[in-house]
Parts: C-alpha cells; sequence; structure tokens
C-alpha cells in the first residue's frame, strides 16, 4: 500500500511525517468510532429530545345509548380559536429590535453592555406580545365579545409550550362561528380548532345511570408513557362513566411535533394513531325513562323508579330524583350549583334507585310468604282492634275483621304482625334469604346499598325477636328499590331471580365488533313458591289497584265511575303493593312511600317500584301509586309503537 | 505501478491526487446544497444559492491550480518572496478595511457579494516563502541566524493573523513551520526549543486562562479564554460577578458549549450508517449555528446524514490526499519541491485534524475551514492552488 511504501524509504523525515499523518487520522478514526458507534444511542437520545416533543391525543369517548341506540352521552364539537405562533416569526422578526437597529437609532452606543441587552431583550418581548395580542383585540372586534391575552400567560406559553398553538377563545357560539368563517378564516396564524365536549342530549335523563365527567389536563399515574404535552380529555367520575371509563375512553394516540431549535412547530407526526372508545349500549328504554323522570320530578320530592323486565331483569328505566343535569360539569360549575349538589337533604347525585330504604308494607308480600309457607289459611279471620296491641304498633287500617286478601289490600298491620309472629323468625329471614335481600344486585354502576336483612344463621347477632313485629311490616330491615323489583318480579314470573342488567354490550365503532357484557336473562337463583301461594298474593295484588277499598285504587280508577284513569290501561291490570315507612332524618320523623308492582296481571312484563320520601304523614297510594300508574301508560304506548313497527320490546 | 520511464516526454499526472480532490469537491457540493436546501423559507434564485456558489469556487480554484500547475515550480519559488510580501500586505489591509463578524476582521469585501479573507492565501504565501528560503544548502541552515530569519517569516503573518483576531488560522502556521524546517534540515536543538518555548508558551496562556483573573492575561479576547475555558469544561465567570453578569455570563457560554454540543449530537446521531442525505435534522432545525453549518460544521451534517460509514470515507479521500503528497514530496526533485510539497501536506493535515477534531470536541472551536469541503471562495481557492503546487511538484520531478 502507498502509505507503506514512504515507511520504507531511506528518508527518515518523511518516515516521521508519514507516522505522524497516519496517527493523526487513525486518532479521528478513533474519535469518530467512538462517538458514531460506541455513543451513537446516547446523542440519537440527545437528538430526539431536542427535536421531537411528544403530544398525547386522547381518543374521541364512546357514546353511551339506550336498548334503542338512542344516545344518552356523546360527544359535540367545541370550536376554540388557536394561533399559531411559529407562523408570526416573520412578524416577530420585522417589529423585533435588533441589536444594529438599536445601534442605528442609538448612535450613541459603543459597546453592549448587559443591561443594554436585557433592555433590547425587553423591547423585543413586549413586541412580541404586541404581534399576539393585535391578533387578539380583532378576533375580539370582529366575534363581538371580549378577549383578554394576559402577558405573563402569553410568556409562559411561549415560554413552555412554544410548540403548542395558544387558545385565545373557547367555546365559540354558533354565531361567533360564522363570523369567524366570513371575516377571520383566512387570517394568517390563525385556525380554528375542534375539541369534544362530552355532551347528554337529552340533560337530566339517567344521570345518576350515566354518572359525569370532569376534564382531566393531566395524566392519570397509570400512563406508561410521559408525554411533553397533554390534550385535555374527560374522565368519567360517577356512574356509567367511571366504570366503564376505560372502554369509554378508548387508547390514547401519540402525536410527534417536530420542533426547531425555539421550540418552534415544524411538522407533526402521528406516532401512534388513536383507537376510539367503544360505544356503551344499556338496558334502559329512554322513553320509559324519561316518562319515570318526568313523573317523580312532577311530585316534587325525592325518590327512585325502578322498571324491570320479570321475564329477564332487564332494567328499563332507573330513575332517581331530585337529579342534576350532568352537561353541568363539562363546564364551570356556578357556587349556586355547587351549593345545590352539596346540600346533605337534596344530595341530587346520590342514586336513590340503589339506596337503602325500609320497604313498609310493600314487605308484607315477604310476611305473606313466610306466613302461608307457615299454613296460613288465607281464609282465616282475623279481628284487627285497629292497633296491634302489643307492643303498641298503630295500624292504618281500622278495626274489622280481615282475611288474607283484605288484610293485604288494606295493608292491615295487625294481621301480618299477627301471623308473621306465628310464622316466627327464622322463617321470616329464611323467605327474605331466599329471595337474596340483604346482598348486592350487582349492577356495577358505581356505589350500590345491599340493604339490612339478617341471614337466618344472623339470628342471634344482628337480630332480636323485638325487631320480628316491626319486621312483618317492614321496618326493622332494609331494602333498595332495585331489590324490590327482584322481588316483585319473583312474584310475578313465578319463581325467577335474575340479575338485574343494565349494561348490556360495548360496540367498537370502527370495527362494529360486539363485546356482551352481560347477557340477558342472568338466572340468578329460582325460588321454589307453591303456586297456590302465589295465586293468593297476585289476586291480592291485583285486588290492591282494582277493589274500591283498597290502598291504590284511586290511583287507577276513577272513584266515581269505576272507569280506569286511563284508557290505554283499560285491558292493561295492574298489581301492586303500597307501603308507607317511617324513617328519622337529621332528628324529624317523616315517611318513605312506596308502590312496587307487576303488571299485567294475566301475562306479566314489567315491574315497577316507586320510592318517594314523602316527608310528613302521606300514604304510598297518594305519591307513589299515580307514578307507577302513568309510567305504566308509557309502558303501553311503547309497546304500541313497537307492535306498529313489528319488534317486541320485552322479549328478548 | 510508479516507476516511470524516465524518458516519458507525456506529462505525468498524479490520478490518485486528482481523484481524491475530485471526489472531496464533488461531496463538498453535495452537501452544501444538503445544509442550504434544508434550511427552509425562500431560497432565492438558483444563481444565488451557496451551493452554486461553492461550484463556482471549485471552477476558479481548479482554474488557479491549472495555472500553477503551468510553471515550473522553480518559477514559483522565484516569485515567492513577492507573493509573500503580497498577501502580508492582504493581511495589513484587512485590519484597515476588513468586515466581519463578532468585533473580528477577517475579510475584505470585494464587492459582488464576495468577501476575501486574506488569511488563507497568506497561509500558500508562507509556504512558498519559507520553501523558498529553506531550499538554501545545508551548511547554512545550521547558521542560527537563518534560524531566526525563517522563524520571522512565520511570525509576521502568524502575529497579523492572530490579531485580526482569527488565532485558529494563525495556530496553523506553527505547524508549517515547524515541519518545514525539520525536513529541510535545520538542526534539531533549533527546533526542539522552539517546539519546547511554543509548548511552554501555550501552556503558560492555558494556565493563566484557567487560573489567573482576566487583566493578568493579555492578548487574550473574552471570546477565546471562554473557548479554552469551555475545552476545559470551566467557568469564565469571576468569584464576585454580580448576579446580573452571572446571568449574561452563563448564557453567553451557554451560546458557545451550545455549538460544539450541537455538533456532537449531529456527527453522534448520524450513527453507523446515517439518516440519509437531505434527511438531517440538527441543520434544517436551526440547532446546528445556520451560520456556520456550511463552512466550519460542514462535517457535522456530512457525518449525520452518511453516518460512520460518510466518516470514514471523507477521512479516507484525505488520507489518499495527504499521502499522495507526502509521496509527492519524497520523489521531489529537490529540496524546494520536498519542501513546497511538504508544507502544503501540513497544511491541509493541520485544517483536516483541528476541523473534524472540533466536530468530536477533540480540538477547541476555531474558525478553521475543511479543505475542499467547507464553503468559502478563499477557502477553497487556496486549497485547491496548494494541491496545484503538489501537483506541480510531481509533475517537474523529472525535468532536470
Amino acid at each position: 500500500m502507498f502509505i507503506f511504501d514512504q515507511l520504507k524509504r531511506e528518508d527518515r523525515q518523511i518516515q516521521v511525517i508519514t507516522l505522524a499523518v497516519v496517527a493523526g487520522m487513525l486518532l479521528l478514526l478513533g474519535g469518530l468510532w467512538y462517538v458514531q458507534v460506541v455513543s451513537a444511542q446516547k446523542y440519537q437520545d440527545n437528538m430526539q429530545k431536542q427535536t421531537f416533543r411528544s403530544v398525547r391525543l386522547p381518543a374521541s369517548r364512546g357514546k353511551i345509548c339506550d336498548r334503542n341506540g338512542q344516545s344518552l352521552a356523546q360527544n359535540r364539537p367545541r370550536y376554540n380559536i388557536d394561533l399559531y405562533l411559529e407562523e408570526l416569526l416573520a412578524p416577530y422578526d420585522a417589529t423585533n429590535a435588533t441589536k444594529l437597529e438599536y445601534k442605528r437609532n442609538h448612535p450613541e452606543v459603543k459597546k453592549f453592555t448587559p443591561p443594554l441587552l436585557a433592555e433590547i431583550g425587553q423591547i423585543n418581548q413586549s413586541n412580541r406580545y404586541g404581534i399576539v395580542n393585535n391578533i387578539t383585540m380583532r378576533a375580539s372586534s370582529i366575534l363581538q365579545t371580549p378577549v383578554a391575552l394576559n402577558p405573563d400567560f402569553f410568556f409562559r406559553h411561549l415560554k413552555e409550550l412554544t410548540y403548542v398553538p395558544l387558545t385565545i377563545l373557547t367555546d365559540l357560539t354558533p354565531r361567533q362561528l360564522a363570523l369567524y368563517y366570513e371575516q377571520m378564516s383566512n387570517e394568517a396564524a390563525i385556525d380554528l380548532n375542534i375539541q369534544p365536549v362530552r355532551f347528554y342530549p337529552h340533560g337530566t335523563a339517567a344521570a345518576h345511570l350515566l354518572g359525569y365527567v370532569r376534564r382531566q389536563d393531566w395524566p392519570e399515574d397509570d400512563e406508561e408513557i410521559t408525554f411533553q404535552y397533554y390534550l385535555p380529555y374527560w374522565k368519567g367520575k360517577t356512574g356509567l362513566e367511571n366504570a366503564f371509563d376505560a372502554d369509554l375512553r378508548g387508547k390514547a394516540g401519540v402525536k410527534w411535533v417536530l420542533v426547531n431549535n425555539y421550540s418552534y412547530r415544524q411538522r407533526e407526526e402521528i406516532k401512534t394513531p388513536t383507537e376510539a372508545g367503544q360505544d356503551l349500549y344499556l338496558t334502559i328504554d329512554l322513553d320509559i325513562q324519561r316518562a319515570a323522570e318526568k313523573e317523580l320530578a312532577h311530585c316534587g320530592n325525592a325518590g327512585a323508579v325502578v322498571v324491570m323486565n320479570v321475564r329477564n331483569g332487564d332494567i328499563l328505566a332507573l330513575a332517581s330524583s331530585p337529579t342534576y343535569d350532568p352537561n353541568m360539569f363539562t363546564g364551570r360549575i356556578s357556587t349556586g350549583e355547587n351549593a345545590r349538589l352539596l346540600d346533605e337533604r337534596l344530595r341530587p347525585t346520590y342514586n336513590r334507585a340503589t339506596g337503602s330504604y325500609h320497604p313498609g308494607s310493600i314487605f308484607k308480600i315477604i310476611t305473606a310468604i313466610s306466613c302461608l309457607e307457615s299454613g296460613l289459611n288465607p281464609k282465616e279471620v282475623y279481628t284487627s282492634l285497629g292497633y296491634y296491641p302489643n307492643p303498641h304498633i298503630d295500624d292504618t287500617a281500622p278495626a274489622d275483621d280481615y282475611d288474607f286478601e283484605k288484610a293485604f289490600y288494606k295493608s292491615s298491620n295487625s294481621y301480618f304482625i299477627n301471623y308473621g309472629r306465628k310464622a316466627g323468625s327464622r322463617r321470616l329471614l329464611e323467605v327474605g334469604k331466599r329471595f337474596h335481600l340483604g346482598e348486592s344486585t350487582e349492577l356495577g354502576i358505581g356505589p350500590e346499598a345491599s340493604g339490612f336483612f339478617p341471614k337466618p344463621e344472623e339470628m342471634t347477632s344482628k337480630w332480636h325477636e323485638s325487631d320480628l313485629p316491626y319486621a312483618c311490616i317492614g321496618q326493622a330491615i332494609t331494602v333498595t328499590p332495585v331489590q324490590m323489583a327482584g322481588m316483585v318480579s319473583i312474584i310475578a314470573n313465578g319463581g325467577k331471580l335474575y340479575w338485574p342488567r343494565v349494561v348490556s354490550h360495548l360496540k367498537s365503532p370502527d370495527t362494529g365488533a360486539i363485546e356482551q357484557i352481560n347477557s340477558p336473562g342472568r338466572l340468578r337463583d329460582t325460588i321454589v313458591l307453591n303456586p297456590k301461594h302465589l295465586d293468593a298474593i297476585r289476586h291480592a295484588m291485583l285486588m290492591d289497584t282494582e277493589n274500591p277499598n283498597a290502598t291504590a285504587y284511586k290511583s287507577f280508577f276513577d272513584k266515581q265511575t269505576g272507569s280506569p284513569k286511563s284508557p290505554l290501561l283499560a285491558n292493561f291490570h295492574v298489581a301492586g303493593k303500597t307501603g308507607t315507612a317511617q324513617r328519622e332524618v337529621f332528628g324529624v320523623r317523616d315517611h318513605v312511600t312506596w308502590f312496587a308492582s307487576y303488571g299485567p296481571y294475566e301475562n306479566p312484563r314489567y315491574a315497577v317500584i316507586v320510592m318517594v320520601e314523602a316527608g310528613i304523614a302521606v300514604y304510598g297510594g297518594t305519591y307513589c301509586a299515580p307514578i307507577a300508574q302513568k309510567v305504566y301508560e308509557a309502558l303501553v304506548k311503547s309497546e304500541q309503537s313497537l307492535v306498529r313497527a313489528q319488534t317486541p320490546l320485552a322479549l328478548n | 505501478m510508479f516507476e516511470r520511464n524516465l524518458n516519458d516526454k507525456t506529462i505525468d499526472r498524479d490520478w490518485q491526487l486528482a481523484l481524491a480532490a475530485v471526489g472531496l469537491m464533488i461531496v463538498g457540493a453535495l452537501f452544501i446544497f444538503s445544509a442550504s436546501a434544508a434550511g427552509g423559507g425562500n431560497p432565492g434564485p438558483w444563481y444565488k444559492q451557496i451551493y452554486v456558489r461553492q461550484i463556482v469556487f471549485y471552477a476558479v480554484g481548479i482554474t488557479a491550480a491549472l495555472v500553477v500547475c503551468s510553471m515550473d515550480y522553480n518559477m514559483l519559488a522565484r516569485w515567492s518572496t513577492v507573493i509573500y510580501w503580497a498577501t502580508i500586505l492582504g493581511l495589513v489591509a484587512v485590519m484597515i478595511v476588513g468586515v466581519g463578524r463578532y468585533g473580528a476582521k477577517r475579510w475584505i469585501n470585494l464587492g459582488f457579494n464576495f468577501n476575501l479573507q486574506p488569511s488563507e492565501f497568506a497561509k500558500i504565501g508562507f509556504i512558498l516563502m519559507l520553501a523558498n528560503y529553506l531550499s538554501r544548502p545545508m551548511e547554512e541552515l545550521r547558521q542560527s541566524n537563518v534560524f531566526w530569519t525563517a522563524l520571522g517569516l512565520t511570525a509576521l503573518p502568524f502575529a497579523l493573523i492572530a490579531i485580526e483576531p482569527d488565532l485558529g488560522s494563525s495556530v496553523v502556521l506553527a505547524p508549517v513551520s515547524l515541519v518545514m524546517m525539520f525536513v529541510a534540515g535545520v538542526p534539531q536543538r533549533f527546533l526542539v526549543r522552539l517546539a519546547g518555548v511554543g509548548l511552554l508558551f501555550a501552556a503558560l496562556v492555558v494556565a493563566g486562562i484557567l487560573f489567573l483573573p482576566p487583566q493578568y492575561v493579555p492578548f487574550i479576547k473574552s471570546y477565546q479564554r471562554d473557548r479554552v475555558l469551555t475545552y476545559f469544561g470551566r467557568s469564565s465567570l469571576p468569584q464576585d460577578a454580580s448576579p446580573e453578569a452571572r446571568k449574561e455570563h452563563i448564557r453567553q457560554v451557554g451560546k458557545k458549549s451550545y455549538n460544539v454540543e450541537q455538533a456532537l449530537i449531529s456527527v453522534g446521531s448520524g450513527g453507523l450508517t446515517g439518516k440519509g442525505w437531505r434527511q438531517g435534522t440538527q441543520y434544517s432545525l436551526g440547532f446546528l449555528p445556520q451560520a456556520g453549518a456550511h463552512n466550519d460544521f460542514i462535517f457535522s451534517v456530512i457525518a449525520e446524514e452518511e453516518g460512520f460509514i460518510g466518516s470514514v470515507v471523507i477521512l479516507t479521500l484525505y488520507t489518499v490526499l495527504l499521502f499522495s503528497g507526502i509521496k509527492i514530496a519524497s520523489q521531489a526533485r529537490d529540496r524546494l519541491g520536498k519542501l513546497m510539497a511538504i508544507g502544503v501536506v501540513t497544511l491541509l493535515f493541520s485544517h483536516v485534524f483541528i476541523n473534524i477534531g472540533m466536530n468530536i470536541r477533540l480540538m477547541p472551536v476555531t474558525g478553521i475551514p475543511l479543505p475542499l469541503l467547507s464553503y468559502g471562495g478563499s477557502s477553497v481557492v487556496c486549497s485547491l492552488i496548494a494541491i496545484g503546487i503538489l501537483h506541480n511538484v510531481h509533475i517537474y520531478r523529472r525535468s532536470y
């Protein structure tokens, strides 16, 4: 090789120079090897760190739909005006007081001392603010709304988030949007940015079930990657929004923003695309839900309505009152609204449909089974004194002779305490256990009460014999409206307890793939009941709405003419039981009133439970039965429209 | 294969040398194009592009090199005194009418948007002058007055370039002078002493910069001081500096070490195979200094886009160039030709070593261009003239 030719020569000087040059080149080669091969990773990381900013892209949140695909929760676009700072670089440069310019204007200046440089820096900064402020002022006058650009905010953004557009106006009204398109859309450096906002099109409908979301500006702890910037997203805080948050939210994507040495945005690339959240389908029927909510709101008291398909446990409506508009949580909550949300008596966000209450007389269904199974002859007549003597318990049914059916529809406390005591504590608790009282219904929509109902084996620990007379009329124990829907369904369908189902399936908006969450008609238990007992209870429940002397009669029939109040329910017989429980809240004794029912009597399809916190002395028939009557009307109406559409409502 | 018939009358060209030079020019044009095209914005018409200007410089330089080759190098030696003093005059002129940036006056504006850098031409003039002076009989070289004159011939352009200030360019003259004296046969005791004194002086200056307050180290500009301190990873701030001064200082030093850091990131992130031609981001996003990427930091651009493989190609081209030069020196007809060739080889090697070394933090940052690759008319034309001189020595090695 020609390098070594030089070394072979006799010329010593040339040899030395050859060696020196070879050494120098090898040193460079070694240095380059070290930098480019050995340490390449380190420098590639450094380069990536200074060149790319990773931005977390939230995926579009899935919808929540009712059983017919009607949207209960969706996204609506919110229009913001963004300012792209990198497009303002040319105007910045044009107005910046450079050193040269400064020297031209101040010929006396010889040297740029640090304070002088700082002064020039100040001038430059205020120029930058001026340019951006001019644009915001223009936007302000065109869109006819005050837009204030806080200098501190602007400079902080410029310093830390240079590569992110600066949002100068959020949530444009349709009018402003029109003005923008008319007069500003060609403006340089300005662009419209569309952000999804969680939107509940029916306002308060099913609010407790759906829950609400809050804007999340910073990531959760469970994020695997850390990003330099996070676009805000919506996070479910309560209800289904919370329970199915991960499915609804989808998978966030990653955007890389290529920046220059001043952190200005140059290019963007989507590193990982977002995966849209799945749509959640419920068993709720929006029409029934709204009818129930409307009637609850109409009565003005706190309460709950549960409508269940007795053939498979599907919940068609789950209403709770007072309610709130979940849309409120996507914006700023006013102090007045906040005070209402935090009111300890109203508790608008509390889902009363899964809260625990004394059932009062609707519990006589359980007591009745206990009595009948202990051998009570329904024809046997009991003479009531108008109260139960020992312990003294008031009775709303007057002193009279009662057989089973009359005692049931007149809701005689004395009768049921008398025979309930004869049947005994163990039997009552055992029937309750068969009906899975005191156990969670596992709706999976958030906190849910289990109610207080001791098991037979807990008779010594959680139960006292003196509780029995009170329990017979639904006082010493508590239940939830959803549990009561299950109980009524057992009576209606002849012994089948289904897991109540609110959530049906998830559906991918991209592929249409369906992921079943709960299949319909999951049998929880089969309760063996004597058909004769069932018939006795069913008929007694029917009499509660159809016998003119019964507690719920006037809610369904006109007392004068005896004709059904609603022509829709002329051929739809409702079987039910009213109830009133006493409780003490905040030291005041008030009442929880109930109406537990199913219909139609001949071919049961629906259980409707109404619970109203009635306040001072009233009975279940006053508040609850009329609400149930309206709900049945809605159900019949809905069935009729579906028959017209040739799809059965409650048959799946 | 290099042994030719001595009676061969055809002109003997050194194809290795020529091919290496052409290869470097092609690479230079390609990557100056890459660096300038990536700059973004509106680049203007094609004839105003810097890569076009660079190609024009190459053409001018090749023409100059051909002119240099057209006459025997003895003729050049005869004119060397004139050339030397003309370039010295140029260095004096730059002090008076020079233009430049950051307080340094390094260029003379020739109009047509072209700035001449006399220091580049001074290097050529200096090599011719010193080669001519040292080619005297060996006996005379042993006299100390010859040594002192040679030193004086070096010191004059050295000082003039240093006070521009362009210490980097002037420092290159030291190894050139030393090596030429060594090859000429100047007694080694002179050279060892000279090197010793030079190194001692350099060490004293560096130590002074590192350990003494600025006012005790004369002739050293603050930016030079900062560069040295940056290289040694030290802060040049006095202990009792005010907070504002401290802040400003951190900003200034940050700006300087920033360039080195960014050059390293460019080179290192190229990895083994690089990002591909025109795919580098360091320059286009402005992390490499916009003013420097196509001249002093062109190697960073190449190393980033072509990786270690590209770096090796560049090193290989320079190695071929340098060893062709050494071969030419060893085959030269006389000591004059040998000294000229060795001077050129040392000059080119110093430039290559300092510039590439600066890109990988082997050397401190100086404004020394990479021969034939860096953008710049004076540098390109002078490099090609230097290669022309080499080739001249090659062509006329047999014409007795």
